[in-house]
C-alpha cells in the first residue's frame, strides 16, 4: 500500500491524469528533464555564427593575400582566446553557484577575479624586477602571469571558504566576496602606486584591468586551452556531487558526499579556470553570472547539462562581445571587460531583486 | 539477530558544552525507537552524530559494523536521514531531489552517470510510494511543507538504507498528514526497516513507538520499552522544567493513557 497524497484534491487532479496516460508503466522519463534538441541546435547555431562573425567581421579590404592570411591568423587566435576564457568563466560561475548554493555568486562577485588580477600583477612585478629591465616583459610574463593568476584566484577562494565554513548566510557570502574584492583591488592599487615610475609595467596592468584579448597569440591560445580543459574536465566529473551539494552541506554529507574533499577540489578547478581566463583576457566580468543564469531555464539545475551549456554559451557570448567591441564606432577599440561589465550590472540587479526574497533571506 | 543500530557511550561536545553525554541504546530491525525529551535535550544532535554530521565520542555500530570503518558512501547506503527541514537550493526538481539519494551508490569516476534517458527505477519507486509521481517535475521550493517532507522521506527511501533516522517527522504536519505518516512508518516497520524518530508528542510516542529513549539535558533519563519509560511521574519530572507546559502535557498524557 502506498501513502496517498496529503490533500485528496491534489491526488485526484494531479495523479489521475498521470496514471491514465500510462506514464507510470513506461517509466517517468518525463521527469528526467533534458535540454531539448531545439535548444542545443540554437546554442550551436549561435556558436557557429559567433565564430564566423569573429573571423570575418571587419575584414580588411586589402587584396594582398599575405596580409589577409596574417589578419586571419590573428583573428583566429583572438576568437579562440575569447571563446575559451568566456567558456571557463561561465563554467566557473555555474560551479560556484552550485557549490555555495547562491545564484548570485560568480568569480567576479566573489572576488576570485580580483584575486587572480592581483596574482597576475604580482607575477608581472616579480618578472620585471627579478629578471631586470623591460625586455623580459615581452617573453616571460606569458608563463609567469598565469601562474600568478591561478595562485591569486586560489588565495582569494580559500580565504572565502574559511569564512563560508562558519556557515554564513547567502547574503553574507556575497558581502564577503565584496570584501575580497576590496582587499585584492586595494593591494593591486598599492602595487601600482609603489611602482609609479615603471611605465611599461603599469601599462600592462591597465590592459589587464580593462580586459583585453586583442593581443592574443598562439601561446596564449595554448595556455588558456590547457588551463580551461584542466579545470572543466575534472569539474564535469564532480557533477553528481555538485547536484547533491545543492541540498546543503549537512544533507549532502548525510547522502554520502565527502563535502570537504569535494569543496577543496572544486575550488582548485575554479582557481585554474579563473586564473587561465584572467591571465589571457584580463578582467572580463559578469560572464560567470549572466551565462549560467541564462542557461538554467533551458537545461535545469543538473550540472551535467548546465556545465556543458555554460561552456558553449559563455564562449559564444564573449566571442560576440568581442565582435561588438571591434565594430563599435569609437576612436579606439573598446576594451572587452568594459562591455561585459556594462551588460552585467543590470543583469545582476535584476537577479538581486528576483532572488533576494526567495534565496537570500533563508538559511 | 544483529542490532540495526547500536550506540554505546555516545557523547557530543561543542566547545565547552557537552550536548550529549554517555548515551547508549540500540535499535532493532522491524521496530520504531522514539527519541523524546524536552527542547534542548540533544535529540537532533544525537541523530546528527549517528549520521556522522557532528563528531562524537563513543562507539556506533550499524548492521554489526563500526561506523568508523565505513566510508561516507557506505554509511549513506546503510543509514537514511530525514532532516526536519531541508536547506535545498531554489529550482531543484522533486525528481532530482530524490535522485540525490543515488549518489551513495555511484562509484569512482561515475560523476557523469545519469545521462540515461530512463528514470532511475529506485527513484521512481520511492516517488511512487510517497505519492509524488505527479509532482516529480515541480521544483522543491514551490511545494508545501507537508509535500516537502514527503519528498525528503522519498529521498531517504531511495538510498535503500534499512535504518532510517527521522528528525521530528511530524513537526508542521496537519492531523491527516500525521496519521498518514504513521501509517507509512507502520508499513516500513513491518517490512523490516529499523526506524529511529525524534518525536515531540508523547501520545504519539506511546501509540507508535516500540522502544523509547527519553533524554534530558543530553543525558539518558530512561530507555526501554515505551510503556515502561513513559510513566506519568517521569514525564512530569522531565518536562516539568518548562512550567508553562507542565499542566497541559500531564493532563493530555493522562487522557491518552
Amino acid at each position: 500500500m502506498r501513502l496517498e497524497n496529503a490533500e485528496p484534491v491534489d491526488s485526484v487532479l494531479d495523479a489521475a491524469p498521470c496514471r491514465s496516460r500510462g506514464r507510470v508503466e513506461t517509466g517517468i522519463g518525463f521527469a528526467v528533464a533534458r535540454p531539448s534538441a531545439g535548444f542545443v541546435a540554437v546554442l550551436l547555431g549561435a556558436l557557429t555564427l559567433a565564430v564566423l562573425a569573429g573571423l570575418f567581421v571587419g575584414r580588411s579590404s586589402s587584396t594582398d593575400d599575405a596580409l589577409q592570411s596574417v589578419f586571419f591568423a590573428m583573428r583566429a587566435n583572438r576568437v579562440a582566446v575569447a571563446f575559451l576564457s568566456g567558456a571557463s568563466l561561465a563554467v566557473t560561475g555555474a560551479v560556484v553557484q552550485g557549490l555555495f548554493r547562491n545564484p548570485l555568486a560568480s568569480p567576479s562577485i566573489l572576488g576570485t577575479t580580483s584575486g587572480a588580477m592581483f596574482g597576475a600583477h604580482v607575477a608581472l612585478l616579480v618578472t620585471v624586477f627579478a629578471l631586470g629591465g623591460g625586455g623580459a616583459l615581452n617573453v616571460a610574463p606569458e608563463m609567469m602571469m598565469p601562474i600568478g593568476a591561478v595562485l591569486g584566484a586560489g588565495l582569494s577562494l580559500f580565504t572565502l571558504l574559511a569564512v563560508v565554513s562558519l556557515r554564513v548566510s547567502p547574503l553574507a557570502l556575497l558581502l564577503t566576496g565584496y570584501a575580497m574584492m576590496m582587499l585584492f583591488t586595494g593591494m593591486s592599487s598599492m602595487l601600482t602606486v609603489l611602482h609609479q615610475e615603471a611605465w611599461e609595467l603599469n601599462r600592462a596592468v591597465a590592459v589587464l584591468n580593462l580586459g583585453n584579448i586583442s593581443a592574443a597569440g598562439p601561446r596564449q591560445v595554448l595556455l588558456v586551452l590547457v588551463l580551461t580543459l584542466g579545470g572543466v574536465v575534472p569539474a564535469l566529473f564532480s557533477c553528481s556531487s555538485l547536484d547533491v551539494l545543492l541540498a546543503g552541506e549537512e544533507e549532502a554529507a548525510a547522502l554520502g558526499v565527502d563535502v570537504k574533499r569535494e569543496r577543496f577540489w572544486l575550488v582548485m578547478w575554479v582557481a585554474l579556470m579563473t586564473g587561465g581566463a584572467v591571465a589571457v583576457g584580463g578582467s572580463v566580468g559578469a560572464v560567470g553570472l549572466i551565462i549560467p543564469h541564462a542557461m538554467r531555464p533551458w537545461v535545469g539545475q543538473r550540472h551535467r547539462y548546465l556545465l556543458p551549456a555554460a561552456f558553449v554559451g559563455g564562449g559564444t557570448f564573449v566571442v560576440l562581445c568581442d565582435v561588438l567591441c571591434r565594430i563599435m564606432p569609437m576612436r579606439v577599440e573598446m576594451p572587452l571587460g568594459i562591455l561585459t561589465d556594462l551588460i552585467g550590472a543590470p543583469v545582476f540587479i535584476h537577479m538581486l531583486v528576483r532572488f533576494s526574497r526567495a534565496e537570500l533571506s533563508h538559511d | 539477530m544483529t542490532e540495526a543500530l547500536q550506540a554505546r557511550d555516545l557523547s557530543v561536545r561543542l566547545g565547552q558544552r557537552e550536548l550529549v553525554s554517555g548515551v547508549s541504546f540500540s535499535a532493532q530491525y522491524g521496530a520504531l525507537l522514539a527519541v523524546a525529551g524536552p527542547n534542548g535535550a540533544g535529540k537532533s544532535t544525537l541523530l546528527k552524530s549517528l549520521m556522522g554530521l557532528v563528531s562524537c565520542a563513543g562507539t556506533v555500530q550499524v548492521a554489526g559494523l563500526s561506523v568508523g570503518t565505513l566510508t561516507r558512501q557506505q554509511r549513506a547506503q546503510t543509514m537514511g536521514y530525514v532532516p526536519q527541514r531541508s536547506t535545498m537550493a531554489v529550482g531543484v526538481s522533486v525528481y532530482d531531489v530524490v535522485a540525490q539519494a543515488r549518489y551513495a551508490h555511484r562509484s569512482g569516476l561515475a560523476g557523469l552517470a545519469g545521462f540515461s534517458r530512463r528514470a532511475d527505477p529506485v527513484v521512481e519507486m520511492a516517488l511512487d510510494r510517497m505519492g509524488l509521481l505527479a509532482m516529480a517535475r515541480r521544483t522543491f521550493d514551490t511545494l508545501s511543507g507537508g509535500e516537502q517532507r514527503r519528498v525528503l522521506m522519498a529521498r531517504a527511501l531511495a538510498t535503500e538504507a534499512r535504518v532510517l533516522l527521522l528528525d521530528e517527522p511530524t513537526a508542521g504536519l496537519d492531523v491527516g498528514q500525521v496519521l498518514q505518516l504513521f501509517r507509512l512508518l507502520g508499513e516500513l516497520r513491518s517490512e523490516g526497516y529499523a526506524l529511529l524518530a525524534v518525536l515531540h508528542d508523547l501520545s504519539e510516542v506511546r501509540r507508535h513507538a516500540d522502544h523509547t529513549l527519553l533524554l534530558a539535558g543530553g543525558r539518558t533519563v530512561a530507555y526501554g520499552p515505551t510503556c515502561d519509560v513513559l510513566t506519568s511521574q517521569r514525564v512530569r519530572d522531565v518536562y516539568g522544567v518548562h512550567a508553562h507546559e507542565n499542566a497541559a502535557l500531564g493532563f493530555s498524557l493522562d487522557g491518552a493513557l
